[in-house]
């Protein structure tokens, strides 16, 4: 028997799935999608370094394959809305176990194995970078101290401690695991002192806001864990006793 | 594809971003998958890179090793093999690649995506898979999702699996099942038998076409045990 068709590469679950997000920035196109219906052009905003028409392919394919649809009705300008299906909403969990995994390389091994400072482009966490400040946070995470830099919109990171830092921030890779994806809240992980910060509270703003943390990228005035963070640091210190 | 085997470099401050510019290339994951077996020889890991380009393997490796993903241990002997072993790092990935197979099977058995080419056979390589081909028959297999039917028919010589949209009249397992119920199956949070014996998932076939069944399309073998006991006691 032979049989025309398009041919897969094999039957495999995790070759079925890396076929299509095995791609260059198709997980990337999901992820801001996890947090509802979105616009073109605030996908774009996100993918900020892509290609329109790297995008256009990967969109196209995820709708192909039933994970991205086209949301029943446009914005009132008539623009298109694009949402994620059932099948779309179950890469929730492939995207935070990447990303749990992909925090070691940020924070801890990676600056450990490559001495070299590294500069990112923080566009896709904020934007234009309008109320952005040309400063220097100093972190140290599981006992690796770096330097975060902002450049503009660019983010570079330096090994070692920075000078002059406005913004300090300790604590553990577990710890930043927890807030991130296991629900406790930053201001607890400060009551706690599981997670130490110093600093003026607009500063410690704009670094959580350029570092794209907590996950979320736009609305970050409204999310409450900014908020709460910030309410941690008004309360008036503790006196010991 | 060109576009797929590059690295690609996202230069962004984002633990997801971090975590693709390391392992998120279309074979990547294959290869550490592969190396969840236990320590492999270069020439084991060909085979399921099969279909990559020719120095894949060996980029990916060295990209591998160089992350701490993977380690090379060289054989004490004279002229022994060079074998290949993750890292604590690489079983870490062990959570993001079992999430990738629960999606994988989800798009094999879930509804088959629309699209222009939606009524054309799709064509799966399963040779790979079956460590004894005896074990496969040619046959077809007739699944019924949420109200929608496809057909799984297994070809021997070649060991394909095609998938066609609609019934068969031909079929020696006919499976009848919802989504909800599957995806709790591939996430083990029901099992095989609990799943057939509460009437959610309805099967009609021998018991050992259905085991050959379950077996081909790659479901865990203790899953596929304990169903054949129940059905056969």
């Amino acid at each position: 028997m032979s049989v025309a068709g398009e041919i897969h590469n094999r039957w495999c679950p995790l070759s079925m799935a890396l076929d299509l997000l095995g791609d260059p920035w198709v997980l990337l196109i999901v992820q801001p999608l996890l947090r509802g219906p979105t616009t073109r052009r605030a996908l774009d905003l996100f993918l900020a370094g892509s290609e329109a028409d790297d995008v256009q392919i990967r969109l196209d394919r995820l709708v192909e394959a039933g994970v991205v649809r086209t949301a029943a009705s446009a914005t009132e300008e008539g623009e298109a809305i694009f949402e994620l299906t059932g099948l779309g909403m179950a890469l929730a969990s492939t995207i935070e176990e990447l990303s749990r995994w992909g925090m070691n390389a940020l924070y801890t091994s990676d600056g450990a194995l490559d001495p070299q400072d590294r500069r990112f482009d923080q566009r896709w966490a904020v934007g234009d970078g309008q109320g952005l400040r040309d400063e220097t946070y100093c972190w140290t995470v599981d006992g690796h101290t770096f330097g975060l830099e902002v450049k503009g919109t660019d983010l570079i990171r330096t090994i070692g401690a920075p000078a002059n830092p406005i913004v300090s921030l300790e604590t553990s890779r577990d710890v930043m695991d927890e807030i991130l994806f296991g629900g406790t809240s930053m201001s607890s992980a400060i009551m706690r002192g599981d997670l130490v910060i110093s600093g003026p509270s607009d500063a410690i703003k704009r670094m959580f806001r350029i570092v794209g943390f907590p996950v979320e990228t736009s609305g970050y005035e409204s999310s409450t864990q900014i908020r709460n963070c910030d309410a941690a640091f008004r309360r008036p210190p503790r006196t010991r006793s | 594809m060109a576009l797929t085997e590059s690295r690609r470099t996202y230069n962004r401050f984002d633990p997801l971003s971090a975590a693709l510019e390391e392992v998120g290339d279309r074979w990547t994951l294959i290869i550490v998958r592969a190396l969840m077996n236990g320590p492999q020889r270069y020439t084991d890991l060909k085979v399921f890179v099969k279909g990559s380009g020719s120095n894949v393997l060996a980029e990916r490796l060295r990209r591998l090793a160089d992350a701490g993903v993977v380690t090379r241990t060289v054989g004490s002997r004279v002229g022994a093999d060079v074998t290949y072993q993750l890292t604590d790092r690489g079983w870490a990935l062990a959570p993001v690649i079992e999430t990738l197979v629960r999606f994988g099977l989800r798009s094999m058995l879930m509804g088959v995506p629309g699209g222009s080419s939606a009524d054309e056979p799709d064509v799966f390589d399963a040779s790979w898979a079956l460590s004894d081909p005896g074990l496969a028959k040619e046959e077809s297999y007739e699944w019924v999702v949420d109200g929608e039917a496809f057909t799984l028919s297994i070809v021997v010589p070649g060991l394909q699996i095609v998938r066609t949209r609609g019934r068969s009249k031909a079929a020696v397992v006919k499976l009848e099942t919802t989504t909800e119920l599957l995806e709790q199956v591939l996430a083990r949070t029901a099992s095989l038998e609990s799943a057939a014996k509460s009437g959610g998932m309805r099967l009609k076939g021998s018991p050992q076409a259905v085991r050959r069944m379950f077996t081909a399309i790659g479901f865990p073998p203790d899953q596929i045990d304990s169903l054949w006991a129940s059905l056969v006691s």
